[in-house]
């Protein structure tokens, strides 16, 4: 099982939407995966617990696991590359 | 998760030339007025605009989604400012790129992970070019109103 932390401002609008589309589209692939949100500032200490994370804002911090900009997620522009994206790195 | 509040009396078109603090002000006191949420909705609200801005671009009709914790409100609702004059607003991305925004859709959500729904079809609609160009073009708040509800309350 994959595990995705999902980050946005205050842990509560954007990543719900994120995170939502993000199991949808790993369904579709045949990717279990877990997904967890949070805030943008408590990314830095949660992030060693997953695969990857996905943010809507601007993190700035140092971690281990990639990050994709979940930005296109909610404007649809170039969504569909950001999904790949998030795909190929759970595979 | 109590009813949603959202009726024309939530939508404000805003023609004179504003800021970004006079729209969210605005919104913001609206629904306090409503009794929608608390008194410390208004501050938090600005407070993270200029922290963690809420501006997307969508290379269309521009959007803020300006939101807050939820501990300041009393009962989810929504109001929508309409900008005849574009006013900037910040990439929630990236809070150095300004973004021009016609349409901003203030939340007020009382759980955390509450109305997914409502947050899908948000994000739908802002992606939808023609109905959010009919939204802006309108002066009638019934019309607004019936494009708004029927994508966002259905």
């Amino acid at each position: 099982m994959k595990k995705v932390l999902v980050a946005c401002g205050n842990g509560v609008a954007t990543s719900t939407v994120v995170g939502r589309k993000i199991q949808e589209a790993c369904e579709e692939a045949g990717i279990a995966v877990n997904i967890s949100q949070c805030k943008l500032m408590e990314v830095e200490s949660k992030a060693d617990n997953f695969d990857l994370v996905v943010s809507t804002g601007k993190f700035e911090g140092n971690i281990k696991v990639p990050i994709v900009n979940g930005i296109s997620i909610l404007t649809g522009i170039g969504s569909d590359d950001t999904i790949q994206k998030i795909i190929n790195y759970l595979k | 998760m109590g009813e949603l509040h959202f009726d024309e009396t939530l939508i404000v078109k805003f023609y004179e030339k504003h800021n970004k603090e006079e729209i969210l002000t605005t919104l913001a006191e609206k629904l306090y007025k409503a009794g929608y949420v608390n008194n410390g909705f208004k501050a938090a609200i600005l407070k993270r605009e200029h922290e963690m801005p809420t501006g997307l671009f969508t290379g269309h009709v521009n959007v803020a989604i300006p939101h807050t914790e939820t501990k300041y409100v009393n009962e989810d609702s929504i109001i929508i400012g309409i900008l005849d004059n574009p006013v900037q607003f910040f990439a929630m991305d990236n809070p150095t790129k300004p973004i021009d925004v016609h349409i901003v859709i203030m939340l007020a959500l009382s759980e955390p992970h509450g109305h997914i729904c409502l947050l899908q079809k948000v994000v739908n609609l802002i992606q939808k070019k023609d109905v959010m160009m009919d939204v802006i073009r309108s002066d009638d708040m019934n019309t607004i109103f019936s494009i708004l509800k029927k994508h966002l309350l259905s």
